[in-house]
């Protein structure tokens, strides 16, 4: 077995246990487990960023590297477990489902993104083998997470669920976007994830509660 | 240099009021906006005349396209901040909001020119979104700004739903700059809108579809499209109403204006008729959604956004329609819906906090309790409507004969009975609050001259576009439109 192929295989099981890291954000039930993983599949991506930026040998992918490990593994949970603490709210998760039906319903969404994604669409790229349906499945979960979950924050998690997704996406099939754009957007999702914790506060003040059911006053 | 210098003005402007005495802010305000505007138009007019700039090794680009966009950038946002100054003291006043935040509302209002001009200026794709996501996160707390329930919910809407339809858009120009990647190699200029629109014939057009349906999706939602556009009208009518005005105004613009630069790319590779055709469906039917909700409205400002859908739509549906016609009309149009609907907002503006409710049916007698704006009301919703001799019915009527020239008859149909629909409704509503006698309780008198100064600079192009679109404005369009052709 050549070197390559051995580190494309390490890309691809890193990629299965950064999907099975959403799965179980999906099946938890308190709001701080749900930061730490989050915490911990940023890491994960950093980790395959790093594997990228030594096969390829790019040196700017070093960089991606550094910044998703500061940012996303760092800053952001931060961000969220500050604003968990700050709005003092009750820890549980809460969703629409049942946690049965989330996770079937899980299930048959990671099965749709294997399913339909054409594997020679980014054929390119030898390490893109599992990443693309893999990517998808972060977007198409994390969308599920937004729509699924009672809790304001639950939302932001979703949305940096489907950015991870398109990370690892770009890392693995273009080695990351030019780093300018790159620092562009880790940048809009840190100020992103402190704009919607500023929101969810204010909405803990005024409306008691940050379940966005409760957000439906504006009709018509 | 001008380009940075451009962009620099208004970040400047927003940290003053970090530090500045509440005394200055009025000041600073002005001449920061003012300076900005100065600097935009004359960027823009140097770039009309000696065509395209590039700067900073090719990561700003500014061709006659973007520099159209800025000059309603700028204007608009220079009427913004003078609108802005008397009506926020009355909020102020009237206790809507406390006196201690307003030096936050001037420093977010300045940033979000800043990242609206940053979309209009740049040449990486990339960057575009970075800078479409860095608008809505400017404005997020704007729009959340009174602090109510009704305002958080619209904004927390306002910045998760944008959010989710840009990491769309985001999936779309990762597949553009994988083809690109493709044919250029591992380049930084890969995403730059000149080399992929240079080599927009070589790249996967099965790829391109893929990607520009995601960008439509993304920035569609974002332009507030339809039927994406469910964030818009609690969003433009739950902020305060100078920043209501940058928002339908200006923000959908530039939003639109990235698609464009997407459908250029697409219609090169993909070859005509994809694009077009989706944009024209999309438009079509923002016309349509907006009619219901017009038609039954009960709250004027979110009548407002619902028109602001609408317009959107009809630039859209004519940039789908294509020829030079149709683009050319969506260009105008484009122009003329900024100025009409900043007005319209100012308006309501006046109205809201005369009435002190956003409510149509406890609106009364404007006419009699304040007579100028009144008066810009029945004008600005004439105009709005699309009835002669206002600038609207000069675009609305080329795109009508642009499709209708085209044989799309089926189509340039429904688009003007669709009009008339919405004319019946808004024009209703509008006559309803102009005319009548005043409630007892609200006293006559009009509101500060600055807020007047403020509405009359898009008044006038209202009512002279309509009757004589200037030769040089013209030309401008018709190189857009060369542009656009591709």
């Amino acid at each position: 077995m050549s070197t390559g192929n051995m580190y494309s295989q390490l890309i691809d099981v890193l990629s299965f246990v950064t999907l099975a890291i959403t799965f179980s954000v999906i099946c938890s039930r308190r709001l701080r487990n749900v930061f730490i993983l989050l915490s911990l599949q940023a890491i994960l991506l950093s980790g395959i960023t790093g594997l990228v930026a030594f096969v390829s040998n790019i040196k700017h992918i070093y960089f991606a590297a550094a910044i998703t490990l500061f940012v996303k593994g760092f800053l952001v949970p931060a961000v969220l477990l500050y604003t968990l603490r700050k709005i003092s709210v009750i820890n549980r998760v809460e969703s629409f489902f049942s946690t049965r039906l989330n996770i079937v319903i899980a299930i048959i969404l990671m099965i749709i993104s294997f399913y339909v994604t054409e594997p020679d669409l980014l054929s390119q790229n030898p390490l893109a083998r599992n990443s693309l349906p893999i990517a998808i499945s972060l977007v198409l979960l994390g969308l599920f997470i937004m729509i699924s979950r009672k809790k304001a924050l639950m939302q932001v998690v979703g949305i940096i669920t489907m950015e991870n997704g398109l990370y690892l996406m770009t890392v693995s099939t273009t080695y990351g976007m030019p780093l300018l754009v790159e620092l562009g957007m880790f940048f809009d999702l840190l100020v992103g994830v402190i704009i919607m914790g500023i929101l969810a506060y204010r909405i803990n003040k005024t409306f008691d509660t940050i379940n966005t059911a409760k957000l439906n006053n504006l009709k018509g | 240099m001008l380009p940075a210098i451009l962009l620099i003005i208004p970040i400047i402007t927003a940290s003053l009021f970090l530090f500045i005495n509440k005394r200055l802010h009025s000041a600073i305000n002005l001449l920061g906006s003012l300076a900005a505007m100065v600097t935009g138009l004359y960027l823009s007019v140097s770039v009309f005349v000696n065509g395209p700039v590039s700067f900073a090794s090719g990561i700003f680009y500014i061709d006659i396209l973007s520099a159209f966009i800025i000059v309603i950038v700028s204007i608009i946002s220079f009427i913004s901040t003078l609108y802005s100054l008397n009506y926020m003291k009355v909020e102020v006043m009237h206790g809507s909001i406390e006196a201690g935040k307003m030096k936050w509302y001037y420093f977010l209002l300045h940033l979000f020119t800043s990242t609206m001009l940053l979309v209009t200026i740049v040449n990486n794709l990339g960057v575009m979104w970075v800078a479409i996501e860095a608008t809505t996160l400017a404005s997020a707390l704007l729009v959340g700004f009174y602090n109510k329930e009704a305002s958080l919910e619209a904004a927390w809407k306002y910045v998760i739903i944008c959010t989710v339809g840009i990491t769309f858009a985001l999936f779309g120009i990762i597949l553009a700059y994988y083809s690109s990647v493709s044919v250029l190699g591992q380049s930084s200029n890969a995403l730059n809108w000149v080399a992929l629109q240079e080599i927009a014939g070589k790249l996967n057009p099965r790829l391109i579809k893929l990607s520009f349906i995601f960008i439509l999706i993304g920035f569609g939602t974002k332009a507030g499209l339809a039927p994406m556009h469910t964030w818009l009208p609690d969003a433009h009518s739950q902020a305060p109403s100078p920043v209501s005005a940058l928002l339908s105004g200006v923000l959908l613009n530039t939003t639109l204006y990235a698609i464009l630069r997407f459908h250029i790319i697409a219609n090169k590779s993909v070859g005509n008729g994809f694009s077009s055709n989706l944009l024209m469906i999309f438009g079509l039917i923002s016309i349509a959604i907006a009619v219901p909700f017009i038609i039954l409205q009960y709250d004027f400002k979110r009548m407002l956004a619902y028109s602001s859908v609408e317009h959107i739509g009809i630039v859209t549906f004519a940039v789908g329609l294509g020829g030079e016609m149709g683009l050319f009309g969506a260009l105008l149009h484009l122009f003329n819906h900024a100025m009409a609907k900043s007005l319209m907002f100012m308006v309501a503006g006046n109205i809201t906090q005369k009435y002190k409710t956003k409510k149509m049916a406890r609106i009364k007698g404007v006419l009699e309790a304040i007579p100028y704006t009144g008066t810009m009301l029945m004008i600005g919703v004439l105009a709005i409507t699309g009835m002669p001799p206002f600038s609207i019915f000069t675009s609305e009527f080329i795109i009508a004969n642009a499709g209708f020239s085209q044989g799309k008859i089926i189509a340039g149909m429904l688009f003007l009975g669709l009009l008339a629909l919405i004319f019946t409704g808004m024009f209703y509503h509008a006559a309803k609050m102009a005319f009548g006698e005043k409630p007892l309780k609200i006293q006559s008198g009009e509101t500060s001259v600055t807020n007047l100064a403020a509405m009359t600079v898009p008044l006038a192009f209202i009512l002279t576009m309509g009757l004589y679109v200037p030769p040089y404005f013209r030309e401008v369009l018709d190189q857009i439109v060369l542009l656009l052709r591709g």
